[in-house]
């Protein structure tokens, strides 16, 4: 199949205005009138509110209005509504809003802030999900189960857990009877930060004739809509969400974050905007946090490394608020087996309340917490049955006939994890780069993170042939003196995008009296290039060249198309669609008014490179502008009235898992890939260098090569920071000790290995020209991939993140062998 | 948020600056790196900023009797491209792997040793030349060396009204190198590091960071090191000796007690093996 | 307390009354209305504000407005070289050393003829090598690169990576910025 644009790296819409400094983001925006608020947020983790004084804050310079949770109405949530948009009496985590101070500028909002007095009676603190979810420990929502939820939900009262996810195929327990062997490990995946560059930001103005303005820098303004409507009783006609650029989102400006706080602090000051940005250490609280889950994973495998069953439990910290984890615990629970067919499978996923700020989504998740547990077990599978961590991998990957955990059936539209496997082998030297070369169990250590009881592991067989064997002191010569080692790894990963069995997408487009078009979506442009690839996607439908197709860059909830959120690698694929239904649609319309015009029968006219023709005579035509310029005869008759297009796509045939089992038709469809990594570890000093990370991706139609790259490259090392440097520490007290980035590491451009992103394209039926999602995956599997490399550089087995020097030489020192 | 009630001068000379810097609560301002993030952080909340980069006593490299004077507003940048001092090259490889190019186009020696941070980038190696700081106030100008400038984290001996002028620095010795372990490769602060220094004589100086409220010297290694060919048995001996004698407080974010003992030994074999390497210490 | 400041901002003289506690990011972006310098950390940890200040690259988050007094300062708004000159045609083709073929961004303007006219070479090698995704490093990224090539016309890719040293990007894993910057002396 040929396209004219999809297929195409054509120039991002929006770069020359990202260029020049002249793309609007909300804290760019200022508006007549407009007030600054700043947040006084608890300094304790749990703790009762027994008294909070504002008046002398108040009485400050230029401050307007202190607001508090007083009066607040009702919880809000998107899944759960187990939190008010500010503290009423009890604070769940250090971080969380207790009070805001509206005032003339920032400054005086800011110094304001020292004057309000607040007391609490501590309550005990647990920051560890497993902890959380033991018996005995604090109750961090003691009524959760009054609290209004959606189907799907399970939480069990009287505990720290709000949902909890089952799925079970087989009989495990004769599979782990009959197994050759068993591994049993227990992984952890910290939580990190987002680091979107652009701080989260929102401007609102209650109006005096009642309802809202904001500007969000969001990735779900109708969810944000939503969640104000109800909170402050208003209807969605009378709510304006408007979200210009977003300088990055990964999920973490998803669902709901600051937009409820702020929708309740302007309706304290009718008729004036208050413009609230956080400052980059409040992002560490005052939003959500990704990851921190707590995965216990045991494997049963036969001598020729068939997976026979997998049993596993996940612990996902949910924070202070569960609302946002939900469908990350979900999520976690069915891609459990990674991208692989197990036969038997008992799988339970609980989202634990601890005292940490809220977990949200972040770029791929549920799946890189239990991928990081699922490819490193494969790798540690692979050397004690003295196999290779490629062919494990490819006798047991998911491919067309094959069922997944969750019991869909994989077609052969579905994509092909094998192909990506062998792209990524070939790109880093070939299969026989991967065997191990020392036998890991030696010297093995477990950084247990949690307290599960796991049985012993399993003695290896084999000799110990550990290359770097040789003991040398620091000291003893320099030739002796250990130094650098080089290893490769691979990980692979499916990936669904968890998404509610009713996620709306629209379209509208509308011919422009040029004849171009221009296209109004609810997704929402935060650098992934969506808007390009959907200009692309309907330039190709209309059969225009993409310079007439202009995408509307500013979605807003009062003239924008619904959009369940932009999140989940979704947008390609689903809004994709409803953009070509919009674009038939709009054929449809333009043949029907060209068919009274020239006298043809509709069905013989057809849409061409900005002209209706006749198929059978073309040289009998309209152009698009004269029929949108409102075509008129002879006699000066209107023939044709404005012509808009409308899409209007929601997934087929998806239903909720069975409560029981966890089977169920969830995920609408599925990305396959495979990722590789080649480090050098200093042995001496720990540090990791990674010189190349490869991705290979079965996306289906690549719409547009340069912006799928980057997409896979951004994420790649995105998620090479969380294998290697990334993560969040809490004290005792909750606090956390590392918000700025001068204690919060990312990868910065001296850490930048080689990148390569390598595509398969197997059509997806269901897509847009055959296209697959693609944003979150090239997350996914990197920081298995890495520490597989690791381990075959060094012997060493890892099983919480991040892979830090310190923990190397750590483990080096435990095994004995010195530094 | 800065303080909002601050006052700025830029005094024109050395002597006016002293007086300002008199007054209760003022502060000095050079490059900003340090103090303008303190002051966001609340950390510090002058009254009075006395911004003394325009003082042409505090500027510039110069030969100087054998050594170099290096002006306390002597910037990381300048440091890196100094022909003068090139022959100090821990100092310059700890000025160039300072910040990011933006902050080491503004941050300045005098900053960085001033603000007493226990991981300077600069404060570190220049320990090992022997530099006097000398130190302009009310009272005239006094010297003194490094080494004993540091009282502890953030503090030093600057009295009211007192400044750096700049430093001294003695001949170059014949060898010197300056190494330090960060989180990532780009801009991080040192999580543990150290500069050696081994002078024509085979005296040998050897300064760590992120180890002691204050960048420090280990008199008791380099008294080991010293006067005497270097054989792989006197390194272990000293690197177990330095390892030793640090005590890095448990809390830091950078690296642990034990990482930074680990480092110790490591980082000084590594130093004196590339001495070796490059004929000094036979 | 208000100081009075003069200084040039992309070639203009302004004078402003500020307060001592006024960062230069701040006077620029609310102050000057220029808001394509960006507030990203607000302590010098991700090079969004970065301006260019007497020639240097400067953190505009760590300089007080009143510092600025007497200096002439370049923020991304004065790149543009010309906006009145014809569109400069094809966007840079393929760039040597990156070690990949990688598909190259072909030259058609999605916008059309004559807009994006008289952009400087390093926003449209930025747009030829899909080094732009959220758009919120760039205008730091881009001016760090400019006062690279203001002192080092041909810098190799040790000199690109040291002059983006501590510039953050979250979106593109760098390499497509880096190819960038370098692809400007291609040009």
């Amino acid at each position: 199949m040929t396209y004219q644009t999809v297929g195409q790296s054509v120039a991002r819409l929006d770069g020359i205005e990202k260029v020049t400094g002249e793309a609007v983001f909300v804290d760019d925006i200022s508006l007549p009138g407009m007030l600054h608020a700043r947040v006084l947020r608890s300094q304790r983790a749990h703790a009762l509110i027994t008294g909070l004084d504002v008046s002398e804050a108040m009485a400050q310079p230029g401050v307007v209005a202190v607001v508090t949770g007083r009066g607040l109405p009702r919880r809000i949530g998107a899944c759960i509504q187990d939190m008010y948009p500010m503290a009423v009496d009890r604070v769940r985590y250090v971080g969380e809003p207790v009070a805001v101070v509206v005032a003339e500028n920032p400054h005086q909002a800011h110094h304001a802030l020292a004057s309000i007095k607040v007391s609490y009676q501590d309550l005990a603190v647990v920051t560890d999900p497993w902890e959380a979810s033991r018996p005995g420990a604090p109750q961090i929502h003691p009524d959760q189960a009054v609290y209004h939820r959606l189907p799907g939900i399970h939480p069990l009262p009287g505990s720290n857990i709000f949902h909890r996810l089952q799925v079970c195929r087989g009989n495990t327990a004769d599979a782990f009877r009959e197994a050759f062997l068993v591994v049993e490990n227990r992984y952890w995946h910290p939580s990190i930060y987002h680091v979107q560059l652009e701080p989260h930001g929102a401007i609102a103005t209650y109006h005096q004739k009642g309802g809202l303005t904001m500007y969000a820098s969001s990735q779900a303004p109708y969810v944000v809509r939503h969640v104000i409507c109800e909170l402050l009783g208003l209807p969605p006609g009378r709510v304006r969400v408007i979200v210009p650029y977003v300088g990055g989102g990964f999920g973490g400006k998803s669902d709901h974050t600051i937009e409820p706080l702020l929708a309740w602090v302007a309706r304290h000051v009718p008729g004036r905007p208050v413009k609230l940005v956080l400052t980059r250490e409040e992002m560490a609280c005052g939003t959500v946090i990704g990851r921190g889950a707590l995965v216990h994973y045991r494997s049963a495998v036969s001598q020729d490394g068939m997976l026979l069953g997998v049993e596993a439990e996940v612990f996902l910290n949910g924070g202070g608020y569960g609302d946002f984890a939900v469908n990350i615990v979900t999520a976690a629970g069915i891609s459990a087996t990674g991208p692989y067919q197990v036969p038997n499978i008992k799988i339970t996923a609980h989202g634990v309340y601890t005292n940490t700020p809220p977990t949200g989504a972040c770029r791929g998740y549920g799946h890189p917490e239990v991928h990081w547990a699922c490819e490193r077990q494969m790798d540690i599978i692979a050397a004690r049955l003295g196999m290779s961590p490629v062919e494990i991998r490819l006798k047991n990957a998911l491919g067309p006939g094959k069922v997944n955990a969750i019991g869909q059936q994989m077609e052969s539209h579905n994509g092909r994890v094998d192909l990506c496997i062998q792209q990524v082998v070939d790109a880093l030297g070939g299969p026989e780069c991967f065997l191990p070369r020392t036998n890991p169990c030696v010297g093995s250590i477990a950084l247990e993170p949690g307290g599960i009881e796991a049985d012993p592991l399993p003695h290896p067989t084999g000799a110990n042939a550990s290359p770097k064997a040789e003991p040398s002191g620091a000291c003893a010569k320099p030739a002796a003196m250990p130094g650098k080692v080089r290893g490769k790894g691979i990980a692979a990963l499916m990936k669904c995008p968890i998404m509610p069995t009713n996620a709306q997408s629209g379209a509208i487009i509308k011919l422009e009296e040029d004849g171009g078009v221009m296209v109004s979506v609810g997704a929402i442009e935060m650098g992934q290039g969506c808007h390009t690839v959907l200009a692309q996607i309907a330039a190709e439908a209309l059969s225009l060249p993409l310079e007439r197709v202009q995408v509307a860059p500013q979605v807003d909830t009062f003239h924008s198309p619904y959009e369940w959120q932009t999140v989940a690698s979704h947008t390609t694929w689903a809004v994709g669609n409803a953009i070509r239904l919009a674009a038939a649609q709009l054929c449809d319309k333009i043949t029907r008014a060209a068919a009274v015009i020239l006298q043809v029968p509709a069905e013989r006219l057809e849409v061409v490179g900005g002209r209706v023709q006749d198929r059978e005579r073309p040289e009998r035509y309209l152009t698009l502008q004269q029929l949108a310029r409102g075509y008129t005869d002879a006699r000066g008759t209107a023939l044709s009235a404005p012509l808009i297009g409308e899409g209007n796509f929601v997934p087929q045939g998806l239903s909720h898992l069975d409560p029981e089992t966890g089977q169920g038709n969830i995920a609408a469809d599925w990305t396959f890939a495979c990722q590789g990594a080649e480090v050098e570890v200093d042995t001496r000093t720990g540090e990791v260098t990674v010189l190349r990370l490869v991705s290979a991706m079965d996306v289906g139609k690549v719409i547009n090569p340069v912006l799928a790259e980057g997409q896979i490259y951004g994420a790649a090392v995105q998620a090479m920071g969380a294998a290697i440097c990334e993560g969040i520490v809490f004290d005792r007290e909750g606090r956390i000790r590392n918000p700025s980035l001068t204690d919060y590491k990312v990868p910065g451009v001296e850490d930048m290995p080689e990148l390569q992103a390598l595509f398969v394209e197997t059509p997806e039926e269901s897509g847009p020209y055959g296209a697959r999602g693609l944003g979150e995956h090239g997350a996914v599997c990197v920081p298995p991939a890495i520490a597989n490399a690791i381990q075959q550089a060094t012997g060493l087995e890892f099983f919480d993140l991040p892979v830090t020097a310190e923990k190397i030489i750590r483990a080096q020192q435990k095994r004995g062998v010195p530094a | 948020m800065m303080p909002l009630h601050m006052e700025y001068v830029k005094p024109g000379g050395l002597a006016e600056a002293v007086s300002l810097l008199r007054q209760d609560d003022a502060c000095a301002l050079a490059g900003g790196t340090d103090v303008v993030v303190q002051m966001r952080e609340g950390k510090l909340r002058p009254r009075l900023v006395v911004d003394i980069k325009g003082l042409a006593e505090l500027q510039g490299i110069t030969g100087q009797s054998g050594g170099v004077w290096v002006g306390a507003l002597v910037t990381m940048a300048e440091i890196v491209k100094s022909p003068l001092l090139q022959a100090y090259r821990a100092v310059v490889q700890g000025a160039g792997c300072m910040g990011c190019c933006e902050i080491r186009h503004r941050a300045t020696i005098g900053g960085n040793v001033g603000n007493a941070s226990p991981s300077g980038d600069a404060a570190v190696p220049l320990l090992v030349f022997h530099p006097q700081v000398v130190i302009h106030g009310p009272g005239g100008q006094r010297h003194l060396p490094l080494a004993n400038f540091f009282r502890g984290a953030g503090k030093t001996v600057l009295q009211p009204g007192e400044l750096i002028k700049g430093f001294l620095l003695p001949p170059p010795p014949a060898f010197s190198l300056y190494m330090r372990h960060t989180r990532v490769k780009g801009m991080d602060l040192a999580g543990v590091s150290l500069a050696a220094a081994i002078d024509r004589q085979g005296q040998v100086t050897v300064s760590m960071g992120a180890v002691a409220p204050t960048p420090t010297r280990f008199p008791q290694v380099e008294e080991l090191l010293s006067g005497r060919p270097l054989s792989w048995e006197v390194i272990a001996q000293a690197a177990e000796v330095l390892s030793a004698a640090i005590t890095p407080r448990a809390t830091s974010l950078r690296a642990t007690p034990a990482y930074k003992k680990e480092m110790a030994k490591v980082f000084l074999h590594t130093a004196l093996s590339r001495a070796l390497e490059e004929g000094f210490g036979q | 307390m208000n100081y009075t400041i003069t200084l040039k901002v992309n070639g203009r003289t302004v004078q402003r009354d500020v307060p001592a506690h006024l960062t230069l990011l701040e006077f620029i972006r609310s102050g000057l209305q220029l808001t394509g310098t960006k507030h990203g950390c607000g302590n010098g940890e991700c090079g969004a504000c970065t301006v260019i200040m007497d020639g240097k690259a400067v953190r505009a988050c760590l300089i007080l407005a009143v510092e600025a007094n007497g200096c002439a300062v370049e923020t991304i708004e004065g790149l543009v070289e010309s906006p009145l000159a014809p569109f400069a045609g094809e966007l840079p083709g393929a760039v040597t050393g990156t070690g990949h073929s990688h598909p190259e961004i072909n030259g058609a303007s999605p916008v059309g003829e004559g807009v994006g006219a008289g952009l400087h070479p390093i926003q449209r090698a930025f747009l030829a090598k899909g080094a732009v995704q959220c758009g919120f490093c760039t205008p730091g990224m881009i001016m760090a690169a400019k006062a690279l090539y203001d002192r080092n016309p041909n810098p190799d890719r040790a000199a690109v990576v040291e002059a983006l040293g501590g510039h953050l990007c979250r979106c593109t894993g760098y390499q497509p910025i880096i190819d960038a910057v370098l692809a400007v002396q291609t040009e």
